[in-house]
């Protein structure tokens, strides 16, 4: 699909006071999110969108600390009654990369509006947009300390020992960041790289490693308990929070699953939203760059895995993502409990869509625009100018969910393995740890600062042991130089303008009306889906959470169903020219106006069509007088 | 309304007058009083209004040991009951929080309404046994008890009012399209001949295939292989009043409650009725934050019917439960069995039917709780005999029998011509919705005291911990040993094994205190501590797992200065202990 130049948003987020915020932070995150808008600018960029004639923002509700969860609902006309597509930002709450997108992504789709006019895609679908679902937690980005938590603020009792919050982790040397310590331990899992000394990889059993450190998130012992950092300040996981293979008991699952004002209120909103046929969000369980796995067979009462049926779908897309966002070796899709993408598939019902917002270029192979972009000039206008900008690398932490809190924070640099694919362990030879590999060459050539050497420090808690704090910085490989946003989402925006014209179009592709005689008729039509996709996936019509696909009849004053239902099932109709064929028998007076037939459900839209019940007759009349027999008697729709 | 109170408190002075001027009955029956406080006859069904104006009135005659509260309003704005009955006097109200507390509830599925009655006869009843009865007082004194009449006001006055069968609503009233046809609860059965209750249809059709029962003309049955009939069955009484071809496919609600739970919860593709995600149900959002809050709830009961069955979880074949869990039910379902002639102690999952989200399932996984369902009302009853082949009801044979003998034919509305306006003329009669789920008058009043005997026994059984004995020895000029011996008297561990497994909620904690410093300190599960445990990590704090029924546990410390100790117990679920030693230090025998 053509799409207009895109101006950049630099400008805008300098008039918004970019500069002003930049020197008013903390040193980390300052340096870690230069250019991202801060939460008060986030907002004035959410109403100013909102001014357009095509966008709406509203609040879905208020979280825990009073602040609102934002939907943008980008459309024209009655939104709520078109086909419509969900895009959820950050997901994973501490990653400010998918807000930042989203919010781009609502701007350029307004730009579209603008330039296509009557061709505007917002003619006939909604996008809705919940840039930030978990406003609390992202917040807590901007904390004066640097931590990796996408935790909201509920006191939580993470370590089950009656105790809420009491052994958070310090930032022990003072650099305004919490890392990581390596703690000297011939008994330890850990060991360094062979290739980087500075990446830590768990010493094998299978090539006669010997461990060298433990690992832990930089802190002390508060409690006493011989574990560190394990019950900290906050909080609940949005992206753990939710129903699909919830973590019962996890560190950071909640007390039970949509337990949290942002889930529940996102939740009960989107299910009361039978329009959104397809979510397309930016989190760890992403499966455009490569489909989540397949059930091989019918995969038992319970679904954890794609339905077979739905598969050459996802894999279609993903293909095409891939062209798009070509050769970013994404790291493996990240644990499926409790998060948000797998929920929108396995319990919502809709083609869930999950992409990496932004993907560290892989090292062996560094990205030649990446190599090329001068720093120095903006991503001005033409999207093809920087057509590969910033997908590369490492948008999220994929081993977040399969940890608790604890865990998950001891993991160093938790980063490529880990993944909910069990088999993509790190047990490849020196592929071990390659995206932070990858990471650590980025930083230099992009002069970034993303890692910090390890360096000695005095730890009371281990008097007799060698303990270095260092590591990479918590998020800094989740975040791209702000200046490579509004090219990341040009791409983003371009994929979703491509996906929205794959969805499920219905035609009434014939309707007919034929009188046999005495006041009765025949009436038939045929449903055709002349989309890509089925008008729902397979799982969408397992899960019962969309309406059924109907074909209504309406008919004239007097006129009455000998055989068949004012409102018929269609079923299901496959991509690419699936199609339902419904009969009944009618009688009808013989003064009778008109039978109209509407078809559709709201994911999918709706067509219609009226048949005049004198031109059927007066075609019976004309088929009698002649000898020969004739088709018409139809009009058809179009 | 605002007359309500008023009355209430009228009635709360008449009752005291009573009480202070007429002579008590010289003969009392066993069981429940003939002088109540306030009265009550337990042999009918209280609506919603009737329910709150007893709950009201039994606060108003206890207040000290009696608390009505409200945990909100339903959606139908009718209030959600849950009053507390424990000690409530002076220095008893500050204990409450540490005393093991248990959850009754009833009515979640409104339409199985003699759940509530079961409920409000054992608030009736503890309120008016306490003081005249020795081991109710004890009970009420120690521990404390939730009790939750009435989950789904709303549809309890719906099956009532509104025209139903004995199985509906079962669930809440929220607006549901059960078709997923756009539109919301549009064709649900219709009360055709205006009894009250949705019966059958049936069309007089010599070629049908159902004839009358043979001692039961009214009775349908269906005819033999090589035979016509003279009736043919039309389904439930109804219209289709949306003109989809389809009879009553889209009535109030449904959602189902008791599939609504966290634990275990699944979506409605697997689970029928599960609503939208765990506590979806603002109902039971509101009854879960309640109880979350109360972490001392170590029991639970919740009544259901129908079929006479006291079941335990889990609800899912997939899940699995610690087998010393499963003892502790055995024990307990065991004797109810006993308690409830008729009724049969089973497993969920294994023996009745799958059930994911189940409330009960919850309160023994996330909240630590053991709990049952009991399904109320058995066949047994009918005739004191275990049915043949009637499952959760009675055979038909027996049900009209019974009909016939004991309720003068009161079950059944006789079939009566009508005009349908999409079949003609039809007949419509069949079993009322107040047979078939629920007892009749005479028997109501036994269902709710055996019932409730046996979950007052269960919470008798909740863990109780005690500190059996101290003894505190000289082992050198300013080294002490002090040993203390934990009991549970009590069928009930303090934390259940999947507690423990998960550390639902925190271990126990025997603390010491006056002593100058506490040195070390061991466990062990012998007197001879012969093989101790070393308490790690502070020994002025020993946690420990949990204090198993009628298993001593013994813990040691080693302390400097003499004495005298504080000893503390704190368990969530057991309750809390204190002794402070008083006996002079004894050489040790050793060395």
């Amino acid at each position: 699909m053509p799409r207009p130049a895109l101006r950049s948003l630099t400008p805008i987020l300098t008039a918004l006071g970019l500069l002003a915020w930049a020197t008013t932070q903390s040193s980390s995150a300052s340096e870690l999110l230069a250019g991202y808008q801060t939460f008060a600018e986030f907002e004035q960029h959410l109403k100013k969108l909102a001014k357009h004639e095509a966008c709406s923002l509203s609040t879905l509700g208020t979280t825990a600390e009073g602040r609102d969860i934002r939907l943008l609902t980008l459309g024209r006309g009655d939104a709520d009654s078109k086909p419509a597509l969900l895009l959820m930002g950050s997901v994973d709450a501490a990653n400010l990369t998918g807000s930042e997108l989203a919010a781009r992504i609502a701007q350029q789709l307004l730009e579209v509006d603008r330039e296509t006019e009557e061709q505007s895609p917002l003619q006939d679908i909604t996008v809705y947009i919940v840039p930030r679902p978990s406003p609390d937690a992202s917040q807590r980005v901007y904390a004066e300390v640097l931590y990796r938590n996408a935790t909201n603020s509920r006191p939580t009792d993470a370590d089950r020992d009656g105790l809420v919050d009491e052994d958070g982790a310090e930032d022990l040397n003072g650099d305004g960041i919490i890392s990581q310590m390596r703690i000297g331990d011939p008994s330890g899992a850990w060991m360094p790289h062979p290739n980087d000394p500075r990446v830590l990889v768990k010493a094998e059993a299978s090539k006669n490693e010997q461990g060298r450190y433990r690992v832990e998130v930089e802190g002390s012992d508060n409690d006493g308990d011989e574990q560190w950092n394990e019950d900290g300040p906050g909080g609940v996981d949005f992206n753990q929070n939710f129903t699909f293979d919830y973590d019962y008991f996890g560190g950071e699952a909640g007390p039970h699953q949509i337990s949290e004002a942002e889930t529940r209120a996102i939740a009960d909103w989107a299910m009361s939203r039978r329009n959104i046929f397809a979510v397309y969000s930016f989190s760890p369980q992403h499966n455009l760059p490569k489909p989540w796995p397949v059930h091989k067979d019918e995969g038992g009462r319970i679904k954890t895995k794609v339905l077979k049926d739905d598969a050459a779908y996802y894999t279609f897309i993903s293909e095409l993502y891939s062209k798009r966002f070509e050769g970013k070796k994404a790291p493996e899709s990240a644990s499926h409990a409790g998060a948000f993408a797998p929920w929108s598939y396995f319990h919502y019902g809709r083609w869930s869509l999950s992409a990496p917002g932004w993907v560290i270029p892989d090292a062996d192979k560094p990205d030649a625009d990446e190599a090329e972009t001068d720093e120095s000039e903006e991503p001005e206008a033409e999207s093809p100018a920087e057509p590969q900008a910033e997908e590369t690398g490492e948008a999220q932490d994929p081993d977040k969910p399969e940890l608790d809190a604890h865990d998950k924070a001891n993991e160093p640099q938790a980063n490529d393995n880990k993944a909910s694919n069990k088999e993509a362990s790190d047990a490849e030879q020196d592929n071990r740890k390659s995206h932070e590999l990858a990471a650590l060459d980025w930083f230099e050539q992009a002069g970034i600062r993303g890692f910090l050497p390890w360096q000695e420090f005095d730890h009371p808690d281990f008097p007799d042991q060698t303990v270095e704090i260092g590591g990479f910085i918590p998020r800094a490989q989740d975040h791209p130089p702000a200046d490579k946003l509004d090219g990341i989402a040009n791409q983003h925006c371009d994929f979703l303008l491509e996906l929205l014209e794959l969805r499920a179009k219905l035609d009434i592709s014939s309707a007919k009306l034929t009188s046999l005689g005495g006041g009765i008729f025949r009436l038939e039509a045929k449903v055709t889906n002349l989309g890509f996709l089925p008008t729902t996936s397979a799982m969408g019509q397992l899960s019962r959470q969309l309406q059924r696909l109907q074909l209504d009849v309406e008919l004239p004053e007097g006129g009455k169903l000998l055989t068949g239902n004012l409102r018929e099932d269609l079923g299901v109709l496959a991509g690419n020219g699936g199609q339902s064929e419904t009969t009944w028998l009618v009688q009808l007076p013989s003064d009778a106006g008109s039978v109209k037939l509407r078809a559709g459900e709201p994911s999918v839209g709706y067509c219609e069509t009226t048949l005049e019940v004198a031109s059927s007759i007066e075609a019976a009349q004309s088929k009698e007088e002649s000898s020969r027999g004739s088709e018409e008697g139809t009009n058809d729709e179009r | 309304m605002n007359a309500k109170p008023l009355f209430g408190l009228l009635l709360f002075c008449l009752a005291s007058t009573a009480l202070a001027e007429t002579p008590r009955p010289r003969y009392q029956p066993l069981g429940a009083p003939a002088d109540p406080a306030v009265s009550a006859r337990w042999n009918f069904y209280r609506d919603y209004a009737q329910a709150t104006g007893l709950l009201k009135q039994i606060a108003a005659a206890h207040p000290e040991i009696c608390r009505l509260q409200s945990l909100g309003k339903s959606y139908g704005d009718r209030e959600m009951w849950v009053l507390t009955i424990t000690n409530q006097t002076a220095g008893e109200t500050e204990k409450e929080a540490t005393k093991p507390a248990f959850w009754i509830d009833g009515g979640i599925h409104a339409n199985e309404i003699q759940a509530v009655d079961v409920v409000l006869y054992t608030a009736w009843y503890l309120t008016e046994m306490y003081g005249r009865n020795q081991q109710v007082t004890k009970l009420v004194d120690q521990r404390v008890f939730y009790l939750m009449p009435m989950m789904s006001p709303d549809s309890r006055d719906a099956h009532m009012y509104a025209p139903n069968t004995t199985h509906a609503p079962r669930g809440g009233l929220r607006p549901v399209d059960d078709d997923r046809d756009g539109k919301f609860d549009e064709d649900p059965a219709d009360d055709l001949d205006g009894d009250g209750s949705i019966t059958q249809m049936r069309i007089r059709d010599p070629l049908g295939r159902y004839k009358p029962h043979q001692d039961y003309p009214d009775m349908l049955v269906p005819a033999d292989h090589d035979e016509t009939g003279e009736y043919t069955l039309l389904g439930a009484e109804g219209i289709d009043d949306d003109g989809d071809g389809r009879v009553n496919e889209d009535g109030p609600g449904y959602y189902d409650p008791n599939r609504d739970w966290p634990w275990q919860w699944e979506p409605a593709y697997v689970q029928r009725g599960a609503y939208r995600y765990p506590l979806s149900v603002p109902e039971n959002r509101m009854v879960a934050d309640f109880v979350m809050a109360h972490t001392n709830i170590a029991g639970a009961q919740s009544y259901h019917n129908t079929g006479g069955m006291i079941l335990r979880g889990p609800g899912a074949k997939n899940d699995t439960w610690p087998r010393a869990d499963i003892q502790v039910y055995d024990r307990l379902g065991k004797r109810g069995e006993q308690m409830l002639p008729g009724y049969k102690y089973m497993n969920t999952a294994e023996e009745l039917y799958e059930v994911w989200g189940g409330e009960t399932d919850w309160f023994h996984t996330m909240v630590g709780a053991f709990a049952f369902v009991n399904e109320l009302n058995t066949p047994f009853n009918l005739f004191r005999k275990q049915d043949d082949g009637g499952h959760f009801f009675a055979s038909n044979d027996d049900q009209r029998k019974f009909d016939e003998w004991l309720l003068m034919g009161d079950g059944f509305t006789p079939w009566r011509e009508i005009d349908h306006p999409q079949y003609g003329k039809v007949e419509v009669g069949g079993v009322k919705k107040n047979w078939g789920r629920q007892p009749p008058s005479f028997l109501l009043e036994e269902e709710c005291h055996r019932n409730m005997a046996f979950t007052l026994w269960h919470a008798d059984q909740m863990p109780l911990v005690e500190i059996e004995s101290t003894k505190v020895e000289k082992l050198n000029d300013d080294l002490y040993q002090v040993t203390a011996t934990l009991m549970n008297r009590k069928l009930t561990p303090t934390r259940s094994a999947f507690n423990i497994q998960h550390n639902v909620t925190p271990a126990d904690r025997v603390e010491i205190a006056g002593a100058n410093n506490v040195v070390a300190a061991m466990t062990s599960e012998s007197p001879l501590f012969d093989t101790p445990e070393q308490v790690e990590r502070m020994p002025h704090s020993v946690r420990l797992d949990s204090i198993q029924p009628y298993r001593p546990v013994y813990v040691r410390w080693l302390v400097q200065g003499s004495g005298p100790y504080q000893l503390k117990v704190n368990s969530v679920k057991g309750g809390t202990a204190t002794r402070k030693t008083t006996e002079e230090p004894t050489n040790s025998p050793s060395e």
